[in-house]
């Protein structure tokens, strides 16, 4: 009954707009509806609605060009003429409506903002097609104010916009709507450190809106383009450069600000994904990674990332990068969602075979040594790991292989009789070379049988072709457990002794540890 | 080396000779030279010249010295062998023969097959009968006295005369008689045929009276018969009919087909240890896994492959030992090896075995048993406390009252007893199960007694025995409770009913009040009564530890949980005969959950276990069609039961879960058994559907509803099977479990715990490594650290190095006065539920995780990285002071301790790849080039080519032989026309003889005639 009554009271208001925009439109009797609209917006929770009906009214009224206006130098300080009385009322119209829309993309409720968002873009298309005021000689007209305070509301310091910002990024398919965002962002970074949510917000904008490599050529003849195609002009060209001064200046301002560690991990995030290529000196990132580099965790694995484009690409020098990389192998790396990042990194860092075969050992051992505490599916991937290891140098080979084989001599009997230094920082003095991957062979006794035969391969003679990982870093526990239970078998093999209780017949251990049957 | 020269010159020399002679020999006119068409160079013709002469020569000689041998010896049958040893040769003397025929005669008589024959082979003989047969004593004439003692029945001479008469003794022997030889054979003569006339006369008068008495009867015949016939008559012949009737109906019954031999209960038993023996290999093959596949045996041999024949088996020779107590050590290896963890319990009950063996036999070698665990456990013995002294003193006092022939009586009561035990114990093989095991513990109480007392007499022993004995058949009757029937059951009840009261007397005053005590209250009281017995030796039991570290706590833990399991059955027993009585004994198989729901709602567990076992025997497949499917619907039914009532909520709802759980597990395994495949499938589905759950939230740990399903699956599934399609995801599970869930709560700890004793029960028999485990102790051992202020301690998640749960389990206040027994410490149903922890439960969680730990530890001993595995754990445990432990747990944690770091002195060995089997040469069948001959070959296929060249090489031997047979029956000819000419010519020779002596008869005829004529 309720709800019936509340879909009454919307549905006659609805109506009633709808009825009253299609009334304005017809003649220009009817003009005091549009106030009536307006005044609609805030009364009652039919924004939405009131959002649509204007929008398709000033659609319609940009489209006919009813509001535009030549700008004539009048000389007669006499009365307006009625015709110019209504274009300027409407155009006040419009910008109220503007604000207002605006003012509800800030709003609360997430289906309004969407709505006024995508009015808003949408007004602004139009208004690019069929500009209020001639444009002049501008090569091509974009109605930046709109766009600069779209994406104001966007950036806003208080509320977390990403589904917003998520729906902007559709705009970034048209390239210039994408050239004139890049161009506005500059003016909206403030120097000084602003909020963190605006931070955040920033960041986020800047990771969706792509920036091409050289879309001068043919991008600009392909894409379409939001306020286009316009007669007036020869049409829009995309200036690579501005383009690339507009991110570096944007991006110099956000260097200075201070992070926490959360915006850290997502400004790192951005930088190695969006903004590195594009930077005109990536050097002068080197103390920032630096900084960065110290912490834990993700950030210095990202930090890592970044050295490491630094040192491949532009020339730095940074000697101490495998000690650091070696470092990071930690056994919390497991439970982090970094981790195929950092195997990743690390294949690529090892992929060289210039570098000592100690330092390599080292590595190999030191996973050897996580594998020991790490969840299955990581076992998977660093067993595929050490082997590639094995396969690019093959002085490790005595790593599972000993030419002389024996009994390890300890240097002192204070200290385990495996001669790696798991505490060792420096991989290059961990001893790793003396030692042998006994920890795959205790692998080989793992409880699950793909680990187990995993672990087999230093059995056997090494394979011509490295392994690939890219299969095993997307696998997770949940894949392990279903691929166990569609194992066909053939017998279904049961227990042999009855048990006469819950004990087994042989080898009970819980109720050795446990008191079940009995409350105390 | 001389003589080598000289040899090879010799032979130089002689063929040199050879060579010139035959030289010598080559006259040109017996060459016969074959001419040769075309000279081809190169080509060595062998036969290029042939010497007709001297090969037929040679053959002719060759055929006389066998054929014509043949020919002459032709149907003579006999050829006389001369075999004697060393007869033919002569450079041995007289002596020396018969020395060396004399040895061989020796050796054949050592070579006989009765070797074990320890008494001599040459036969005693006196007077030509061996000695046995003069032993025997026996008297042949012994059935017909018609004969006298001097003259047997077969008419032949007696042994008196045969010595006086015989071989002149008569004149020998008795020198001085009168009697001539000559009138002692006629004496003889005369006796004799006396003898035979009273023998004829004796016979003809008892055929006299034979012939009349039966001529009498007759005449006697008729009266008797009219007197009998009269009444009896016309009733018999009505009751024959009944007879006939019965006796057709028998005739023609069907009779019982003959059928195998019925099994002795040994044979059964046997088949039984075989049969599990063999499940048991299985298993562990299974276990191994991959193992074989790689190394097994290659997979194709080719015929001539000689390298594959060189697969180097390891063989593992196991040292030939004995242990302390003489038995060999094999037995006990074996056990080490599928029973890692209680080898010592194992090793027990083997000596155990033997000495119960030994009671059957003689109680003087029972003594000797015991006065062996004596010295045995005499460290034991000091370390008693007083009272407990005091207590057994006074039992044994008791024990003592009783009188001399109440020992004997029982002794022969129970003698049967005796010996069906040791007969069942001696086919338990060495992985025995409880009932032996419990025998074991049992015989120690006694031992300890018996060496408490300061003199042990034989009859104490016994009674000793006794009374062990009337547990063992307690237990017995137990397992018998569980598996069958009430009937078998009662029956030995009855007949152990008496000497078990008699037992009771001996040891419980009160008990002679209640002569007609129920069998059940009466057992009841026993276990009570052994309950304090162990309690009792508690403190033993920790210094047997000490003996033998490794296995010593489960041992002890083993030891109580079965006497709590005793007693526990105990008290179900008797629930259990009123379940069977009350309850109906037929049941339909439920066809949905809700129809079994009802029939379970609201009854005790014991009540469940007889119906669910009453609808399985109902409803057994052999019984019907559909049942099979019935029992597998029950099955999954039986699961959600149990689901539902793992979901409750209070503690009692819980301990009665388990305690479904408990009875329900017998019968879910045998529902398995009939219907594997469902089984599996149902399971399956069971921990998928728990594991969806726990993706949705992984963060939190899972139900109790979980954890139960997680040991169902180690009861019904061998957990030690390399990959099993249910073991297997429920391992991914378990590990998942403990890697994920936040560690925040006392429940939390207590679950993870819980998951972390089913790994290691899992994992038991196949000793694998859970690294999650492995983690979780850790994190757990963590959380009971104090950390130092300003270090951070790394841990691994789901543990948190930081916050404020990383000191969760550090008791919050001393605890030194808390009495737990660091070895028996048993978390609770209470945990699993509870959230709030208190100091008990931190102490006691630190224990069990350090317990575990240490099983671990043994389970993952032999891997070369065992100590990278436990150093993060060895460091946390050196860090803590455990100050706020009472003394015996920290002693106890610091032994582990200990054990841990003596892992890290275990030597290493460099890893080195097996060496590789260098591959062999590929073998190619040899290639054959066709040659070029001259001559043209049918183009034909390969067999056939083969047919005809066999039939080519048969031709030609047929031909050669058929030439030889010719050759041969020429010679003969030749041979026998010899013959033939040089008889032909003697008898011309004869004839002409002849002829010549007959004229010149006839010419001195005609003299003498003409003479006359003259």
């Amino acid at each position: 009954m309720s709800g019936a009554a509340v879909s009454s009271i919307q549905k006659i208001p609805t109506k009633y707009l709808r009825q009253k925009a299609q009334e304005f439109l017809t003649s220009r009797k009817h003009a005091n509806n549009l106030v009536d609209i307006i005044a609609q917006w805030d009364q009652q929770d039919s924004g939405i609605s009131c959002i649509l009906t204007l929008e398709t009214i000033f659609l319609e009224v940009l489209k006919r060009g009813d509001m535009y206006q030549e700008r004539t130098i009048t000389l007669t300080i006499g009365e307006p003429s009625a015709e110019s009385r209504y274009i300027s009322w409407l155009r006040n119209c419009f910008e109220e409506v503007w604000a207002k829309i605006l003012a509800s993309i800030e709003s609360c409720r997430s289906g309004v903002q969407l709505q006024a968002l995508s009015t808003a873009i949408k007004l602004m298309a139009e208004e690019g097609k069929a500009p209020l005021e001639p444009t002049g000689d501008l090569e091509y007209y974009f109605p930046l104010h709109r766009l600069k305070h779209i994406l104001m509301s966007l950036l806003s310091p208080e509320k977390d916009n990403v589904h917003l910002i998520a729906r902007f990024q559709e705009l970034a398919n048209y390239l210039d709507a994408l050239y004139f965002t890049w161009k506005c962002l500059p003016s909206l970074t403030p120097k000084r450190q602003p909020h963190e949510i605006y931070i955040k917000n920033l960041l986020e904008l800047i990771d969706k809106l792509p920036l091409p490599k050289d879309a001068q050529g043919e991008a600009t003849k392909n894409s379409e383009l939001l306020c286009g195609p316009q007669q007036a002009t020869g049409g829009f060209t995309w200036d690579q450069t501005s383009a690339r001064r507009a991110l570096n200046k944007t991006w110099a301002c956000v260097m200075h600000w201070e992070l926490t560690p959360q915006l850290h991990k997502q400004l790192l995030v951005v930088l190695l994904e969006r903004v590195m290529p594009h930077l005109e000196k990536p050097v002068l990132l080197t103390d920032f990674l630096m900084d960065s580099l110290d912490a834990d965790g993700p950030i210095g694995l990202l930090a890592l990332q970044g050295v490491f484009l630094l040192v491949t690409q532009h020339n730095l020098e940074y000697p101490n990068i495998f000690t650091k990389l070696y470092s990071m192998f930690e056994p919390e790396i497991f439970h982090t969602k970094y981790k195929a990042r950092l195997f990743y990194l690390s294949d690529l860092f090892l992929s060289s075979t210039h570098i000592p075969e100690a330092l390599v050992a080292a590595f190999a051992k030191r996973l050897a040594r996580l594998t020991l505490v790490a969840p299955a599916e990581d076992i998977l991937i660093i067993l595929l790991f050490i082997g590639n290891l094995l396969l690019r140098h093959p002085g490790l080979k005595r790593l599972i292989d000993h030419p002389q084989g024996g009994e390890v001599h300890a240097e002192d009997t204070s200290s385990a009789a495996d001669p790696f230094l798991m505490e060792e920082r420096d991989p290059l003095q961990s001893n790793a070379l003396m030692s042998s991957l006994w920890e795959i062979r205790a692998l080989q006794w793992h409880v699950l049988p793909s680990v187990a035969t995993a672990a087999r391969f230093i059995r056997e003679p090494l394979p011509s072709v490295e392994y690939d990982m890219a299969a095993a870093l997307e696998r997770t526990g949940g894949h392990i457990f279903e691929r166990e239970l569609k194992n066909r078998v053939k017998e279904i093999m049961l227990t042999f002794e009855r048990p006469t209780s819950m004990a087994l017949p042989k080898g009970e251990r819980l109720l050795q540890y446990w008191q079940l049957t009995s409350s105390h | 080396m001389v003589k080598v020269k000289n040899k090879k010159k010799n032979l130089a020399e002689s063929t040199a000779s050879k060579r010139d002679q035959q030289k010598k020999i080559l006259n040109p006119f017996e060459v016969h030279i074959n001419k040769e068409k075309q000279k081809v160079l190169g080509r060595k013709n062998k036969a290029d010249h042939g010497l007709p002469g001297t090969s037929r020569a040679k053959a002719i000689n060759k055929r006389k010295r066998t054929l014509l041998h043949e020919y002459k010896v032709k149907d003579k049958d006999n050829a006389f062998l001369d075999r004697r040893i060393g007869e033919k040769n002569a450079a041995l003397s007289q002596e020396d023969k018969i020395m060396a025929r004399f040895a061989a005669e020796r050796m054949k008589a050592h070579k006989k097959q009765d070797i074990f024959n320890l008494n001599d082979d040459e036969v005693l003989t006196h007077r030509g009968q061996t000695l046995a047969e003069i032993e025997k004593f026996d008297d042949p004439k012994s059935d017909d006295d018609e004969f006298s003692d001097d003259e047997n029945k077969t008419g032949k001479l007696d042994k008196k005369f045969v010595s006086e008469a015989h071989f002149g003794g008569g004149v020998l022997s008795k020198p001085d008689s009168q009697m001539s030889r000559r009138d002692l054979i006629d004496q003889l003569i005369a006796e004799s045929k006396k003898r035979k006339a009273e023998k004829q006369k004796i016979r003809e008068q008892t055929i006299d009276l034979t012939e009349k008495l039966d001529s009498e009867w007759k005449d006697l015949l008729p009266l008797v018969a009219a007197s009998k016939k009269t009444a009896q008559d016309s009733e018999e012949k009505s009751k024959a009919d009944d007879y006939d009737i019965a006796m057709r109906e028998l005739k023609f019954e069907a009779r019982g087909n003959p059928t195998d031999r019925l099994k002795s209960e040994e044979e059964i038993a046997k088949e039984e240890k075989e049969k599990l023996e063999a499940l048991e290999a299985n298993r562990l093959a299974r276990m191994k896994g991959f193992t074989d596949d790689s190394d097994g045996q290659p997979k194709h041999k080719s015929a001539d492959d000689l390298d594959d024949g060189f697969y180097m088996e390891s063989i593992e020779e196991e040292p030939l030992a004995y242990g302390e107590d003489g038995m060999l050590k094999v037995e006990k290896k074996k056990s080490n090896e599928s029973e890692d963890h209680d080898g010592s319990e194992d090793n027990k009950s083997s000596d155990e075995d033997s000495g119960v063996d030994d009671e059957g036999n003689a109680l003087k070698q029972q003594n000797k048993h015991i006065g062996e665990h004596l010295s045995k456990n005499e460290s034991t013995k000091i370390e008693l406390e007083d009272e407990e002294k005091e207590e057994q003193e006074q039992r044994i006092q008791k024990l003592e009252n009783r009188s001399n022939e109440d020992v004997e009586k029982m002794a022969k009561l129970m003698g049967w007893d005796v010996i069906s035990i040791t007969s069942k114990l001696q086919e338990n093989d060495p992985y025995d199960n409880i009932p032996v095991l419990k025998i074991s513990d049992d015989n120690d109480n006694n031992n300890d007694k018996v060496k408490v007392q300061s003199d042990s007499t034989p009859s104490r022993t016994i009674k000793l025995k006794e009374k062990n004995l009337s547990k063992i058949i307690e237990e017995e009757e137990n397992d018998s409770l569980n598996e069958t029937g009430s009937e078998k059951e009662s029956s030995e009840e009855e007949d152990n009913l008496s000497d078990l009261k008699e037992s009771e007397s001996s040891s419980e005053d009160d008990s002679s009040n209640k002569k007609n005590v129920r069998f059940s209250n009466s057992v009841s009281e026993k276990k009570s009564v052994s309950d304090n017995v162990d309690s009792t030796q508690k403190p033993k039991s920790i210094l047997k530890v000490k003996n033998n570290e490794d296995s010593g706590s489960c041992k002890l833990t083993d030891e109580t949980r079965k006497l709590e399991i005793k007693a526990d059955l105990m008290k179900r027993k008797e629930i259990m005969e009123k379940a069977r009585q009350e309850l109906p004994y037929t049941y339909k198989a439920p066809d949905t959950f809700e129809e079994l729901q009802e029939l379970l709602e609201d009854r005790l567990p014991d009540y469940q276990s007889v119906i669910v076992e009453r609808i399985i025997k109902c409803n057994h497949p052999s019984l019907g069609e559909g049942n099979n499917e019935k029992l597998a619907n029950l099955f999954a039914y039986l699961l959600q039961h149990l689901n539902d009532c793992a979901l409750g909520e209070t503690i009692e709802d819980l301990v009665k879960c388990f305690q479904i759980f408990d009875r329900l597990c017998p019968h879910l395994y045998d529902l398995a058994h009939m219907n594997p495949l469902n089984t599996k499938i149902c399971i399956q589905e069971v921990i998928k559907e728990k594991h969806e759950e726990f993706e949705r939230n992984k963060k939190r740990y899972p139900g109790l509803d979980t954890l139960i399903f997680l040991k169902l699956v180690s009861l019904l599934f061998p957990t030690s099977d390399f990959r099993h399609p249910v073991v297997t995801p429920c391992l991914v599970f378990m590990s998942q479990i403990l890697t994920r869930c936040r560690v925040k709560s006392r429940s939390a700890i207590s679950k993870g715990l819980f998951i972390s004793t089913l790994v290691l029960e899992y994992t038991l028999l196949s000793k694998r490594f859970a690294p999650s485990v492995i983690n979780f102790l850790r994190g757990v051992i963590c959380m009971a650290t104090a950390k130092p202020p300003v270090q951070i301690i790394k841990t691994i998640p789901p543990f948190k190095s930081t916050g404020e749960f990383i000191n969760l389990l550090i008791p919050e206040k001393e605890q030194t006065s808390l009495n737990i027994n660091p070895k028996e410490t048993r978390l609770n149903i209470n945990d699993l539920l509870q959230d709030e922890l208190n100091d008990e439960f931190r102490v006691k969680a630190l224990l069990v995780a350090v317990n575990l730990l240490s099983e671990f530890r043994n389970q993952l001993e032999e891997l070369e990285a065992v100590y990278s595995i436990f150093e993060p754990i060895v460091k946390l445990l050196k860090m803590n002071t455990w100050k706020r432990y009472p003394t015996n747990i920290k002693e106890h944690i610091q032994k582990i301790h200990k054990d841990l770091e003596e892992l890290k002195n275990k030597r290493l060995e460099y890893m080195v790849l097996a060496k590789k089997k260098p591959k062999a040469l590929r073998l190619y069948e040899p290639r054959i080039e066709k040659v070029y001959d001259g001559k043209r070959h049918k183009p034909m296929s390969k067999e056939k080519a083969e047919r005809e060249k066999l039939l080519h090489k048969y031709k030609r031997e047929m031909k050669g032989a058929i030439r030889e047979v010719r050759k041969d029956r020429a010679f003969l000819a030749k041979v026998q026309i010899k013959q033939q000419i040089k008889s032909d010519a003697e008898r011309k020779r004869k004839v002409l003889e002849i002829f010549g002596e007959a004229s010149v008869q006839q010419g001195e005829l005609n003299k003498i005639k003409r003479k006359k004529a003259k």
